[in-house]
């Protein structure tokens, strides 16, 4: 996913920079920036973006365009990616609120602090653009947890759906639930699938169809539940 | 100079190297990249502070409020507090107290710049 950084500062990009990839790092996200020195620059990237990006850092003091406009302006053009200002004073705390900024970073700040303000962010990308490391191949694999159907255990490990191929692995499926944690959109089949919601057709009483085409057995004792899985998941989307 | 001769250094000097090292991931080898960054900026920044000073605008506002916050994420807290100063003064269309404290500002800055050349080398 893209991060854009905005600020006048060298100095504050770098370390923006240096934060924002430790964090990836640590968060098990596949975070890519870019770097703009003025708002100028940075509103006209994000015009002709074909990837926009999930964050902006937006630093208020800016010369000619300011950092506060800037977020106006993407406003008023219905743009509602999430923003954090970075400043060194509250005072325009209240601006701030009338763009919907999702928080303030203080400078200086030390990495603490940035986690802090990211924390305020990330939930909402965190789930769609985790990834899990995977071996296939004897070579290591990322997947972002968005591009999984589903997963299906096959003898000492696990086949990996997506919507272009399937890839097996050696990771138990034991293996892949920990790395998948407690995100809300797969769920347990029975004990052969772990399925991603997001992916679901259509649910019949006996059957799951994905979007990949797959059809997926839903065990006796789980029609009842498997239904009403699906349909909270699609109320809480 | 080596980590702990550098911070030492700087701590002599009036730099509150604790601050910088928390302010650039407690890392010496960043902290020093920050402040070539720092270094490497001054003679245009000042060149363009002694051109702006005069003009009484949001140009001079703008430099300063950045030097403010250079300056106090490398732990150099009495130059950053010049700067603020300067902001205020800058923001308030002040122009007199600019022109007034220009002089003590800059000795400051290249005061700070020198301190940080020695262990940037």
């Amino acid at each position: 996913m893209k991060v854009y950084i905005c600020d006048d500062s060298k100095s504050d990009l770098l370390r923006l920079q240096r934060y924002i990839q430790k964090y990836a790092q640590e968060e098990n996200l596949q975070i890519e920036t870019e770097e703009f020195t003025t708002a100028k620059e940075m509103l006209m990237a994000h015009n002709a973006a074909k990837e926009k990006p999930v964050l902006l850092f937006l630093d208020i003091y800016m010369s000619q365009i300011d950092g506060m406009e800037a977020a106006k302006k993407l406003r008023k053009a219905g743009i509602k990616t999430s923003i954090l200002f970075t400043t060194s004073s509250g005072e325009h705390a209240m601006e701030a609120f009338m763009v919907h900024a999702d928080g303030y970073l203080q400078k200086p700040y030390d990495y603490e602090m940035f986690c802090h303000a990211m924390s305020k962010v990330s939930g909402q990308f965190q789930r769609e653009y985790k990834t899990i490391d995977v071996r296939i191949d004897r070579m290591n694999r990322k997947f972002q947890l968005k591009d999984i159907c589903f997963a299906e255990t096959d003898n000492h490990g696990i086949q990996i759906y997506c919507m272009d191929n399937v890839y097996r692995t050696n990771l138990s499926m034991e293996g892949f639930k920990e790395q998948i944690g407690d995100e809300p959109a797969f769920v347990s089949c029975g004990r052969s699938f772990i399925i991603n919601l997001a992916y679901v057709e259509e649910i019949d009483a006996e059957m799951i169809y994905m979007k990949n085409k797959e059809m997926i057995p839903i065990p006796v004792r789980l029609r009842k539940q498997m239904k009403e899985k699906y349909q909270e998941y699609l109320q809480n989307k | 100079m080596e980590e702990k001769e550098g911070l030492a250094y700087l701590r002599e000097h009036g730099i509150d190297a604790d601050a910088g090292m928390r302010y650039a991931d407690t890392c010496y080898e960043f902290y020093g990249q920050l402040i070539s960054i720092f270094i490497e900026e001054y003679q245009e920044k000042r060149e363009t502070a002694e051109k702006e000073a005069k003009k009484e605008g949001r140009e001079y506002t703008v430099l300063v409020h950045g030097l403010k916050n250079n300056a106090k994420a490398l732990g150099a807290f009495s130059l950053s507090e010049l700067a603020y100063e300067h902001e205020k003064a800058s923001k308030a269309g002040d122009g007199i107290y600019i022109l007034e404290h220009l002089e003590e500002l800059l000795t400051e800055w290249k005061k700070t710049v020198e301190i940080f050349k020695k262990i940037n080398n």
